[in-house]
């Protein structure tokens, strides 16, 4: 595995190592036992020599050849010794013996005493010339050169070098015996290393790691080869309720059950891995066309229909897949995660349990939330920074004299481009940006509130929207609406929050809808008419404003069954004691109708669009002198 | 013991006595191409210098090695060449003495023509460390212990070592091996 190459090389590196510490001490084993042989052989031969020489003192002052000759063939019994001669103190030859090759020099320097002569012909391998001086009692008698073998060094040494390559293999072989326990154990020990650096322990996929470097590979094979492929990101949907439900044990082996059915929907070749806790990600190979592609993600999609048997109650999850085309998408690994990743999300923003290519128009998306993420950051920290409250005037049916209004948040950015809150608060809301938003809502509705007032206005009632999502943030949002209405010195009782239908519905819902309640606040139905609300629900939970949604007051008069409608709603509403409030009212015809069947207040262009709050204060002192 | 010459034996012979010249002056004069007779055997009784142990004795100094002779003759002429060598960190001394004056010495040689004189030497010597060398025939037996004498060519040596005991001389088995007559 390319993954462990450098491991690899460092085991090798390590092994090189060893090899050469062994090979430098036997190569110093050797020079010394070649060093200290030769020394002793030198030594041994130099005595013998020397001993020599004293015997044939006699000889050589008194010219004896017969005597020196006698001399030098004791000494050539020794096997070292092929040949000697005497010279006399000029450096003269005087006797020579075994001279075959004809070596000994006729003469030799007598000053360069203990000095080996150069031989007269060339001598045999693994041979030399030794000489010694001979003297007696001070005066210098002569020399003796002996031509001396040292191949039996040679073989000595190369004994030696056998004997020890025998003993570091015997001791090799012995320690390779005792240790093959342990490196078995070493081994297995390694692979399971290898098994978890690579390897998810649950599901017994790839791990994050290793897909990163096969999907680097793909890259590679695909540019190569001249193929495609495609990434996918899988992420599980409400993986989180099947832990909450059943425990984590049970999570994990549906995760297991999750990665063998994704197996199935694959090739062989095909390589699924988990990437984070309830993230998978596939490359699949050599799929040509991207309908192929869909095909295998619907695959995916339908085996998870099925129910994973779980306790106490069988587990249902979705699979929301992003997915990404190499190399047409892009040649960049890195990238490809990053543009599967947004098609995910996007696939999730959609309704989850289905897959998104991604395309040009999902990153522009998501890159202009997070533009607006920003900008919506930065102008909630900065007081006088472009988001405002537009108010929209309520008026009364009847007298067509102001109400109310309701408050509706606006963001004009520095170039002056305006950011529709369509734009902006799904963003908020995505983010949680929404809850700051409120806050601040609330705020700067009491700033407005008091520069009116110093015009002289005061406003019955101002509407605030409430999204679902500051609706999960629980009673606190009640509670800091308060906070800062006293601290405003506001009375809790103008103010009406608008709530859609479905909110209604939600279980967390009633806490904080008591807590408005408890509080003080008026509640309203936004959009009344669009959502899932039961009728119990307007009386459980006191809704004092119902607002019929513009869908209806749009074809009005004349569209006879929205006029049914219509005037049902206001019946009921008047029966049970709740304001009605029409809204999206833009002409005179549908003004007229619903004030004739007893609709109580009416919203929309027609009676004034949302303005600022100096427009506001415009439009009412205009209203007071009509 | 007889020993055999080598055909360079000569030749040899004067190098090694042109050798110990050598040894002892670095500046000498050449050696020549043939040795005399005399030459040679001055040379070998210097030589034998070399293997022959003094004891303590009033009268020998020990960094000399006096050798006397009582008339000229050519070996005694050739003894002369040898004053003031160096044999075994001692010092050659080679002098002519009347036999009045015959002490001190550690080696007296005694030519043919001292025949007359040999027993009054003898007698003076008697018992003293004192190396008597000849090269007459028969002097061996009538008292030298050291006799040198020709043939084949060769010069050749007998050892008389009853008389050199007697003289508590010691004298080096190197040398004796090969000498050609040894008498006990």
């Amino acid at each position: 595995m390319e993954i462990f190459a450098l491991t690899r090389d460092t085991k090798r590196l390590n092994l090189l190592t060893t090899s050469v510490s062994v090979l430098v001490a036997f190569l110093l084993l050797m020079t010394h036992q070649y060093l200290s042989g030769h020394k002793q052989m030198q030594e041994e031969l130099q005595t013998q020599a020397a001993i020599v020489g004293a015997n044939s003192v006699a000889a050589l002052v008194f010219d004896d050849g017969k005597a020196a000759r006698e001399s030098l063939g004791t000494i050539l019994l020794n096997p070292r010794i092929l040949g000697g001669a005497f010279y006399l103190a000029d450096g003269s030859l005087f006797i020579v013996a075994n001279d075959t090759d004809r070596i000994f020099p006729d003469r030799i320097d007598p000053r360069a005493q203990n000095t080996p002569p150069v031989g007269k012909t060339e001598l045999q391998r693994f041979t030399g010339l030794l000489r010694t001086e001979i003297s007696q009692d001070g005066n210098r008698i002569g020399s003796l050169v002996l031509h001396v073998s040292h191949r039996q060094l040679y073989l000595n040494l190369l004994e030696y070098a056998v004997g020890l390559a025998a003993i570091g293999l015997v001791a090799l072989l012995l320690a390779r015996r005792f240790t093959a326990g342990l490196r078995n154990k070493m081994a297995l020990t390694e692979g399971q290393l290898e098994q978890m650096a690579l390897y998810d322990r649950i599901t017994g996929l790839p791990n994050r790691r290793f897909f990163e470097h096969e999907l680097k590979k793909a890259m590679i094979r695909i540019k190569r080869e001249k193929e495609n492929a495609a990434l996918f990101l899988i992420d599980v949907d409400d993986f989180k309720k099947v832990n909450d439900l059943c425990g984590h044990h049970a999570g994990d082996e549906v995760l297991g059950m999750i990665a063998d059915r994704l197996k199935k929907s694959v090739r062989d070749d095909d390589i699924i891995a988990r990437i984070g806790g309830d993230e998978f990600a596939a490359i699949l190979f050599k799929v040509g066309d991207p309908r192929n592609v869909e095909r295998v993600a619907q695959k995916m999609i339908q085996a998870m229909t099925e129910p994973f048997p779980t306790q106490p109650i069988p587990s249902h999850v979705g699979l929301s897949i992003g997915v990404t085309m190499m190399p047409n998408d892009s040649e960049d690994p890195a990238t490809l995660i990053r543009w599967s990743d947004m098609a995910m999300y996007a696939a999730k923003a959609q309704g989850k349990n289905r897959a998104q290519f991604f395309s040009e128009e999902i990153n522009r998306k998501i890159r202009n939330d997070l533009q607006i993420e920003a900008g919506l950051r930065q102008a909630i920290k900065d007081p006088g920074s472009g988001l405002y409250v537009a108010y929209q005037p309520q008026v009364c049916a009847t007298t067509r004299e102001i109400v109310g209004v309701e408050a509706l948040i606006r963001w004009r950015q520095d170039d002056g481009k305006s950011v529709s809150p369509g734009e902006f608060i799904p963003v908020a809301e995505k983010t949680g940006l929404i809850i700051e938003i409120g806050a601040w809502l609330v705020g700067r509705i009491c700033r407005d509130l008091a520069h009116m007032r110093q015009s002289g206005i005061e406003l019955p009632k101002i509407a605030i929207n409430v999204s679902p999502k500051e609706m999960t943030r629980g009673t606190a949002i009640v509670g800091n609406a308060c906070l800062t209405l006293t601290g405003f010195g506001e009375s809790v009782e103008r103010f009406q929050f608008e709530i859609t239908e479905n909110a209604l519905i939600d279980e967390n819902a009633s806490d904080v809808l008591k807590a408005f309640h408890d509080a003080g606040f008026t509640l309203a139905i936004d959009d009344f008419g669009t959502g899932y609300s039961s009728l119990g629900y307007l009386k459980r939970f006191r809704v004092s404003t119902l607002k019929i949604d513009q869908q209806f007051v749009q074809s009005l008069p004349g569209d006879n069954e929205d006029a049914t409608i219509v005037s049902a709603v206001i019946q009921m509403a008047q029966a049970l004691g709740i304001t009605v409030v029409a809204e999206g009212v833009e002409t005179e015809a549908q003004a007229a109708f619903l004030t004739e069947h007893g609709c109580d207040i009416l919203q929309g262009y027609h009676v004034g669009r949302p303005m600022p709050v100096h427009e506001l204060v415009t439009f009412i002192h205009g209203q007071h002198t009509t | 013991m007889v020993s055999f010459r080598s055909s360079l034996s000569r030749k040899a012979c004067a190098i090694a006595l042109l050798a110990l010249y050598l040894a002892g002056a670095p500046a000498t004069a050449s050696a020549q191409p043939r040795a005399s007779e005399p030459a040679l055997k001055a040379a070998i009784i210097v030589n034998m210098l070399m293997f022959v142990d003094w004891p303590q004795y009033p009268g020998l100094i020990s960094n000399q090695l006096r050798i006397c002779y009582l008339d000229s003759s050519p070996v005694a002429e050739a003894l002369n060449e040898a004053n003031g060598k160096s044999i075994r960190n001692k010092t050659v001394q080679v002098q002519k003495k009347s036999i009045d004056t015959l002490r001190s010495c550690n080696a007296i040689y005694l030519s043919s023509a001292d025949q007359p004189l040999l027993p009054e030497v003898l007698a003076l010597v008697r018992d003293q460390p004192v190396l008597l060398v000849s090269d007459s025939p028969a002097y061996l037996q009538q008292g030298t212990m050291l006799n040198l004498d020709v043939a084949a060519g060769r010069i050749v040596f007998d050892f008389d070592l009853r008389a050199a005991r007697q003289a508590k001389l010691q004298v080096s088995s190197k040398a004796l091996r090969l000498a050609r007559r040894i008498i006990e």
